[in-house]
């Protein structure tokens, strides 16, 4: 298994070389120019040019890439372009608000849809189950915005319950930041919760016609156990897939939900930063993200081989 | 209020009677202090260093952080702030007598040296300071005394005032830009009512009451709270749900429904800027001047107003602004649309079935209704324009590549009518992206740029204005108003005509 990790780990890196190419030369033929989105409503040519020279951005392409390579292989990210801040700190500042959001998106997600999902294969076609799924259609088709405001009229404006924006760290107040995380954990979490449940109610209601459960019900066991000890973990192995990719999605997909609860997140950066061609906060974030759901997928192998004795890495 | 630290005059002295006699019947509104506000902002700031900003919601942190030279008044006079008093010995220098006492928030001195140090600064090229082409007219500056400085000027600049009421009239302390470098603009130190405690991007701005301001007496507040939210609703609803207190920039459609709400307080102001379609001049179909005028003369400006703008601001027929001392009313195309001269002009222009062309616009609600109203407008008359909504960079690109055939955008505005013609309108002007040439108009705005005389300059600028309209190289719409709207216990608030906020005299009732 080490060895495993090891050479899983030591994939990553041509991976992340490519991501990173692939998005420094898509970022730079994209038309636009951040000097002049920078200096939009004053020009003075002479002032463009001496800043488009001191941010290096008059070198060639492929000096510009090398230059950046070499430096984020010794952890030096560069500065941003239109704000100077150090790209891996403006990173440092966002990161635990994503990750905590998206987190506690995954945590409201799974509380819903497994229960919901085990419930609606055991019990097949009843009212439970045919509930469970237009639940789980009207999450996967409502548009997340809608959605966040939608939530916003309900639980801030009406009904007054909890505040409409803003991020208050759990670490540094426990109930405000759970209060401030409630409205965009639920929107974010929505469409996974949906997706989550949908595919824990077929895999188990498959894994329940096999072989092996038939047996353990002929032995006598309590459906019950049959469920917990046999079914579920192998009914899981599917689910395990669609909730890592789902929450290594939603690192960089939290977008929406950052920018109408006004959370300071990691894809309003990323987005920002696309818009105003600042290239070193874009290459950093995405190497960020692109090296994230490589982790998240690492994890998902390995939880494999947990959920599933029969799996084995060598 | 500026006008406060003049000398008392009767005038001051019957209110300071009346405000007395009011306070004793029980009417009173004393200014208390303390509290936070809260403000909710559009945009995140860029830095905090004036001299390399390029955005205007900087500014809305600025004004208490900094002091400018000269400020300005509601009424867009300009009024004493680090300078008490000025005078020009000769129109190529202008003499500065500045106040004494003040400090900056790191305790060292203002004084004739700092200002010499930040004008040097923002001239230097090597700082790659934006404020060097709106300085670009200064040639020295001398230290008369400890307390006087005089700049010498290449060429009379009759709008330099009103520049430096704006960013490049910020002192900054020379001791701190030595001390952090680069991160200045992150740790800036003015001399202003506040002082800056944290800036965490796209979350919060806080700023401190900074007590030894030289205005003694302000600032009522402890803290101001600034957030950034790109979501106008969600902004909205924060003011609403008490979350905030203080918020800019309403879109038009909610200015009405939130007046009727007791517990707000809206504000709008005629703003200085204008909204217009830039029209490129050295390629088909607007190289032809009957063309340009075809479409000015279709496009339905009232309806513009009433249906995109909620009847709030005003329809431009020009780039200077009512409430500009140097505004002239002229017909221009008219507020309704002129179908009959429109097809005329497009017979003139040898066009006289219409034509086609593409206007460039960037992705705001504003813009995009607007666009919609000029669509339906030309068809009317036989002119085809087919919209491109385009993301701000490859906007920017087009437009300086001159590979557009229109584009539609808004000038923010300036106190000067110089800062709203100039450089859009003269031959070879830097924001001049339609190449427009006509050495009348050069000659009027150099002539108006450099007369002492207001009456003289207003009458250049409108000459000036009345061969812009003829020549139609931009088509003008709307001048947009500045909005702001506040919760009911936000007492002092006056908006100044660049819609910039200024929260010195803002006190916080209590509830």
């Amino acid at each position: 298994m080490l060895l495993y990790l090891i050479r899983r780990l030591g994939a990553m890196v041509p991976v992340l070389l490519v991501v990173s190419a692939i998005v420094f030369s898509l970022i730079h033929l994209t038309p636009g120019d951040p000097v002049a989105i920078m200096l939009r409503e004053e020009s003075d040519p002479a002032t463009a040019a001496a800043l488009r020279r001191e941010l290096g951005l008059d070198r060639p392409l492929p000096v510009q890439y090398l230059t950046w390579l070499g430096r984020a292989a010794r952890g030096e990210l560069g500065r941003s372009i239109r704000t100077n801040q150090p790209v891996t700190e403006a990173i440092r500042e966002r990161l635990p608000v994503t990750l905590t959001l998206a987190a506690a998106a995954t945590v409201l997600a799974l509380t819903v849809a497994l229960p919901a999902g085990i419930l609606s294969a055991v019990r097949r076609n009843s009212v439970a189950d045919v509930a469970g799924t237009l639940v789980a259609l009207s999450g996967i088709s409502l548009p997340n915005f809608w959605l966040a405001i939608l939530l916003i009229f309900l639980f801030s404006v009406t009904l007054g319950w909890l505040p409409p924006i803003g991020y208050v760290s759990p670490l540094r107040d426990p109930w405000g930041g759970l209060r401030s995380l409630v409205l965009p954990a639920i929107t974010l979490g929505t469409a996974m919760a949906a997706v989550v449940m949908r595919m824990t109610r077929s895999s188990l209601l498959e894994v329940l016609q096999l072989d092996y459960v038939r047996t353990a019900r002929a032995k006598g066991l309590g459906e019950r156990p049959v469920l917990l000890r046999h079914a579920l973990k192998n009914a899981l192995i599917p689910v395990v897939t669609v909730v890592g990719l789902q929450a290594g999605a939603l690192l960089g997909g939290a977008i929406i939900t950052e920018t109408i609860f006004a959370l300071p997140g990691v894809g309003r950066l990323l987005v920002d930063a696309i818009f105003q061609r600042d290239f070193p906060v874009v290459q950093g974030v995405v190497l960020l993200l692109a090296l994230n759901f490589l982790l998240v997928n690492l994890l998902v192998d390995v939880a494999y081989a947990w959920l599933d004795p029969r799996i084995r890495y060598d | 209020m500026r006008t406060l630290d003049r000398p008392p005059a009767l005038g001051s002295l019957i209110l300071a009677l009346a405000g007395l006699f009011l306070a004793l019947s029980g009417g009173a509104q004393e200014p208390q202090p303390g509290g936070t506000l809260r403000v909710g902002l559009q945009g995140d700031f860029t830095t905090l260093d004036p001299h390399m900003s390029t955005s205007a919601v900087d500014r809305d942190v600025y004004y208490q952080l900094y002091n400018t030279l000269v400020g300005l008044d509601p009424n867009l006079n300009i009024v004493p702030e680090l300078a008490e008093s000025w005078e020009q010995p000769d129109p190529l220098a202008y003499v500065f007598r500045l106040r004494k006492g003040v400090r900056f928030h790191d305790g060292t001195d203002f004084n004739a040296d700092v200002v010499r140090w930040n004008v040097e600064r923002m001239v230097n090229p090597a700082t790659g300071s934006i404020r060097r082409s709106e300085l670009g007219n200064i040639k020295s500056v001398d230290v008369l005394d400890s307390h006087a400085v005089r700049l010498n000027l290449k060429e009379p600049d009759a709008a330099l005032l009103a520049t430096l009421t704006d960013r490049a009239g910020i002192m900054v302390s020379r001791a701190a830009v030595e001390k952090h470098g680069k991160d200045f603009a992150r740790n800036p130190v003015g001399t202003g009512p506040f002082q800056f405690v944290e800036w965490v991007k796209d979350d919060r701005l806080i700023v401190r009451r900074f007590p030894g301001y030289w205005r003694k007496g302000a600032p009522y507040l402890d803290e101001v709270a600034y957030k950034p939210i790109p979501d106008h609703t969600v902004k909205l609803t924060a003011l609403r749900t008490g979350t905030l207190d203080l918020i800019d920039d309403l879109p038009p459609k909610d200015v009405a429904p939130l007046k009727s709400n007791p517990k707000l307080r809206v504000v709008e102001t005629p703003g200085l800027g204008y909204r217009r379609m830039e029209l490129n001049t050295t390629r088909p179909p607007f190289n032809n001047k009957a063309l340009r005028q075809a479409v000015a003369w279709a496009v339905n400006r009232e309806a513009i107003h009433r249906a995109v703008f909620f009847a709030l601001g005003a329809v431009a027929q020009g780039p200077i602004p009512p409430r500009s001392w140097a505004y002239e009313a002229l017909p221009g195309y008219g507020n309704a649309p002129d179908p009959a001269r429109a097809r005329q002009k497009l017979a003139e222009g040898g066009q006289p079935g219409g034509f086609k062309f593409t206007l460039n616009i960037l992705n705001t609600p504003l813009a995009q209704k607007q666009a919609q109203v000029v669509q339906d407008n030309l068809k009317r008359v036989g002119i085809e324009m087919e919209i491109a909504l385009l993301e701000i960079g490859a906007w920017i690109e087009k437009r300086k590549a001159g590979q557009f055939d229109a584009a539609e955008s808004l000038w923010s505005g300036r106190p000067d009518p110089d800062g709203n013609m100039f450089s859009h309108l003269t031959t070879g002007g830097a924001n001049n992206w339609g190449k427009y040439s006509n050495p009348k108009v050069d000659e009027l705005l150099r002539q108006a740029r450099s007369s002492p005389s207001q009456a003289e300059r207003k009458r250049f600028y409108t000459e000036a204005v009345r061969l812009l309209i003829e020549d139609s190289p931009l088509v003008f719409v709307h001048h947009d108003a500045w909005t702001k709207a506040w919760d009911e216990r936000v007492q002092g608030y006056v908006e100044i005509p660049d819609g910039r906020m200024r929260l010195e005299r803002v006190w916080l009732a209590r509830r």
